[in-house]
C-alpha cells in the first residue's frame, strides 16, 4: 500500500462541524465555523488580530471547550478522550512560556513523553533516546544540557518543536512560531516545520501573521474574520487582492515568488503606506 | 557533582541523619539524660524489637522518643506542604502559612482550646445569647476536638481561597496570595477577638497563647498517629503529583497540552498541602519558615524536579525540627552545666532559657535572616 492510499483510508486529522465560542466577556471569538484538515496536510490559519486564530487552536486542541459543535480528533469525539488520549493525537506548540529556572534542554523535551509513560511514570530508555534523537533532528543536541532559562529566542523555539516531535503524535499545532524571531531564524523555524511535515510525516497546522512564509511553506491557507472562514484553498487562491481588501484593508502590495521550496511560484503581500491621492495605485504588480 | 548525584548524596545523608537525630533526641535531655543504648532499647521494646527494658525511667524516655517523633513529622509535613505549595504555585515564596491555610488551621484549633476550656456556652451567649456559664467542658469533647476543628479550619480555608482565586477555570496565582493575604488578616481578627474574650481566664489564654508559638512537647499516641497520618498522605502522593507538578510549571494550557489533567493536580496537591499542614499546626502550632525555608535550600542543592525535590524536603524538614530539639535539650543544658561550672552562671542562664524557647520562636529567628540572605544572594546573580 503506497503513503497516499493510506492516507486516504485514515479519517481527517481534524473535523470540526459549527463550532462555536463565546467568552464570558461576551466577546464571540468563534461564530458557526467549519472545517477539516486532511492527514498529512500542512495548513496554515492567518486573519487579523482578534479574528479568532489562536481561539480557534485552543478548542481544536481540547484546551478550551466549545460552546456548541462537534470537534473530531482522528474520527474520535474530542469530548470523549481524556487529556493522555488527546496529547498522543495532537501535539501543540505554544506562543511562549513561562519561565521554567533549574530545568534543562533536555528534561523540557522528556516532559513530552509524559502521555507515553505508564504505570509509575518513570521515563523508559526509550523515551530518552526520542527525546535526545528529537534535540538532534532541530540541531540542538549541543544545548541539551543547558537550562530552559539561559537560552535565546531561536533556541527556545527549536526546543519547543523538539518537545512537540517527542510527543509522536501524528498532528501538531504551532501558534504563531515565529513571532519574536529574526528574518534568518523565522526562516529557519519554518525550514524545520516543513522538515518535521516531510519527513516525520506530521500533520501541520500553524497559527502565523506572516502571510509570506505561510504562503511559501504551507499547502493550504483558511483565512479568518470575525470568528469565521473568510476563505480557504491554496496560496494562490486565498492570497488575493480582491479577498484581502477586506480582511485587511487597502494598503498592501502584491507579487510572486518566482519559486518556493514547494517548486511552484507563490503570491507574496506586504504592508505599503501608499502616498495619499495615489490610492488607486497598482502597486508593485 | 551535578544535581543527580548531590540528591542521591542528600538522600543518604537525611536518611542515616535522621534515626540518629531521633536517638539523640531520645537520650538526651535537661533532666535525666540517659544514654544512646537506654533510648535504643527504648525504641527497639516499642518496635517489639526487645521485650522489655529494665530499670529507667521509661516514661520519661517515651515522652522524648513521641517528642522526637512528633518533631520529625510535623517539620517533614510542613516541608512538604510548603514544597507541594511553591511547586503548585509557581512561586517560590509560597508556603501553607502565607496562604491562609496556617491561620486557618490555628484558628480552627484556637476555638477548640476555647470549648474544651468550657467557653462552648460562654461563646453561644456571646454571639447568641444563650444564658448557662458552664465552666467545664461539655460532655463527649475530647482531645480530638482541637484537631478535628483545625483540620475543618484549614481545609475550609483552602477551599475558600481557591476558590476565590480561580477565574474561569484559571486560578491565578497573584490572586491567590492578594485572597491568602485577606483572609490570614480575618482569621488573625477573629483569633484576636477570641483572646480578648478569654483574656481573664488565664489558663487558657496562656494555652492559646503558647500553642500559637508551637510546642512539641508533651505529645501522646493519639497525637502522633494523627499527624503522621497527615504526613505519610501526603507522602503518598508524591508519585501522582511530581511529574504533573514539572508539567505545570510550564503553565496550566501547557501541561494540559501534554497529556497531564492540571484540575486533577491542583485538588490532590491543595488537599495534600491542607492535611498535612493541618495535622501538624492542630497540635504544634506554627512552626514559622520551615516550609519556606526548606524547600528553598533543597532546591538549591537539587535543581526543581518534583519527584526528587519533595522527599528530599519532608527529609530534610524533618531532620532540621529534630536537630531543633537536640540543640534545644541535649546541647543546650550541656552548654549551660559546663558555664556554671566554669562559673559563668549569666551564660549558664542564658543557655537554660534558649533550650526553653518554644521551636516556632527558634525557626524564625534562624529561619527569616538566612532565608533573607538567600534571596538578596539569589538577587545578586540575576536568579530572581
Amino acid at each position: 500500500m503506497s503513503g497516499g492510499e493510506s492516507k486516504r483510508l485514515l479519517p481527517p486529522a481534524i473535523s470540526a462541524q459549527n463550532v462555536r465560542l463565546t467568552y464570558a466577556n461576551g466577546v464571540r471569538a468563534i461564530d458557526g465555523l467549519s472545517m477539516k484538515v486532511a492527514h498529512g496536510e500542512f495548513l496554515a490559519i492567518i486573519g487579523p488580530n482578534g479574528s479568532g486564530k489562536s481561539s480557534l487552536l485552543r478548542v481544536l486542541t481540547g484546551l478550551q471547550p466549545a460552546d456548541s459543535g462537534e470537534i473530531l480528533i482522528e474520527g474520535e469525539l474530542l469530548a470523549n478522550l481524556d487529556t493522555r488520549e488527546r496529547a498522543l493525537r495532537v501535539a501543540l506548540v505554544p506562543q511562549s512560556l513561562e519561565v521554567l529556572p533549574g530545568y534543562s534542554v533536555e528534561d523540557f523535551v522528556l516532559m513530552g513523553r509524559y502521555a507515553h509513560l505508564t504505570g509509575w511514570r518513570l521515563f523508559t530508555p526509550r523515551d530518552k533516546e526520542v527525546a535526545r534523537d528529537c534535540l538532534g533532528r532541530v540541531n540542538a543536541s549541543s544545548f541539551a544540557h543547558r537550562g530552559m532559562n539561559e537560552m535565546s529566542g531561536g533556541e527556545r523555539q527549536r526546543v519547543m518543536i523538539a518537545r512537540a516531535l517527542a510527543q509522536e503524535a501524528r498532528t501538531v499545532l504551532l501558534d504563531e512560531p515565529t513571532s519574536a524571531l529574526d528574518l534568518a531564524h523565522q526562516l529557519m523555524v519554518y525550514k524545520l516545520i516543513h522538515t518535521m511535515h516531510r519527513e516525520a510525516e506530521r500533520t501541520i497546522v500553524v497559527v502565523t501573521h506572516d502571510l509570506n512564509l505561510a504562503s511559501q511553506f504551507a499547502e493550504r491557507l483558511v483565512l479568518m474574520q470575525n470568528g469565521r472562514i473568510a476563505a480557504d484553498g491554496s496560496p494562490n487562491e486565498v492570497l488575493k487582492r480582491e479577498i484581502l481588501e477586506d480582511v485587511y484593508g487597502r494598503d498592501l502590495a502584491y507579487g510572486m515568488f518566482d519559486e518556493t521550496i514547494s517548486g511552484k511560484p507563490r503570491p507574496w503581500v506586504l504592508p505599503l503606506a501608499k502616498a495619499r491621492g495615489k490610492e488607486t495605485s497598482e502597486g508593485l504588480s | 557533582m551535578n544535581s543527580s548525584e548531590r540528591a542521591r548524596f542528600l538522600t543518604i545523608l537525611l536518611l542515616l541523619a535522621t534515626p540518629v537525630l531521633v536517638l539523640c533526641a531520645t537520650a538526651y535531655s535537661e533532666t535525666a539524660s540517659g544514654t544512646l543504648v537506654d533510648a535504643a532499647r527504648l525504641i527497639g521494646a516499642k518496635l517489639h524489637l526487645l521485650s522489655v527494658t529494665d530499670n529507667l525511667d521509661n516514661e520519661l524516655l517515651k515522652l522524648r522518643l513521641f517528642r522526637a517523633l512528633c518533631a520529625a513529622g510535623v517539620g517533614g509535613s510542613l516541608a512538604l506542604a510548603g514544597a507541594m505549595a511553591q511547586g503548585l504555585f509557581r512561586n517560590p515564596m509560597a508556603e501553607p502559612g502565607l496562604l491562609g491555610i496556617g491561620s486557618g488551621a490555628t484558628l480552627g484549633a484556637v476555638l477548640g482550646i476555647a470549648l474544651l476550656g468550657g467557653y462552648g456556652a460562654a461563646l453561644g451567649r456571646f454571639v447568641g445569647g444563650a444564658d448557662t456559664d458552664s465552666v467545664t467542658p461539655p460532655a463527649g469533647f475530647t482531645l480530638g476536638l482541637v484537631p478535628i476543628l483545625s483540620l475543618f479550619g484549614a481545609l475550609s480555608i483552602a477551599l475558600t481561597v481557591y476558590r476565590l482565586s480561580t477565574r474561569g477555570g484559571r486560578l491565578s496565582v497573584s490572586l491567590l496570595l492578594l485572597t491568602g493575604l485577606a483572609i490570614n488578616a480575618i482569621a488573625s481578627s477573629l483569633m484576636a477577638m477570641i483572646q480578648m474574650f478569654l483574656l481573664s481566664d488565664w489558663q487558657v489564654s496562656q494555652a492559646i497563647m503558647s500553642w500559637g508559638f508551637g510546642t512539641l512537647d508533651d505529645r501522646n499516641a493519639f497525637q502522633l498517629t494523627i499527624i503522621w497520618s497527615g504526613a505519610l498522605l501526603a507522602l503518598a502522593a508524591i508519585p501522582f503529583v511530581g511529574l504533573e507538578l514539572d508539567l505545570l510549571a510550564g503553565g496550566e494550557l501547557d501541561a494540559a497540552a501534554l497529556g497531564a489533567d492540571p484540575a486533577r493536580v491542583k485538588t490532590i496537591v491543595l488537599s495534600c498541602i491542607a492535611i498535612a499542614t493541618a495535622a501538624s499546626v492542630a497540635f504544634c502550632g506554627q512552626i514559622a519558615f520551615v516550609g519556606l525555608l526548606v524547600p528553598h535550600i533543597v532546591r538549591m542543592l537539587i535543581g526543581p524536579k518534583h519527584r526528587v525535590l519533595l522527599p528530599l524536603s519532608f527529609l530534610a524538614g524533618a531532620t532540621l525540627l529534630l536537630s531543633m530539639v537536640v540543640f534545644q535539650h541535649g546541647v543546650c543544658p550541656w552548654f549551660a552545666a559546663s558555664f556554671r561550672a566554669a562559673s559563668h552562671p549569666s551564660w549558664g542562664t542564658a543557655f537554660d532559657r534558649i533550650g526553653a524557647l518554644q521551636p516556632g520562636i527558634l525557626t524564625s529567628l534562624i529561619g527569616s535572616p538566612f532565608f533573607l540572605f538567600l534571596l538578596l544572594r539569589q538577587g545578586k546573580r540575576g536568579e530572581l
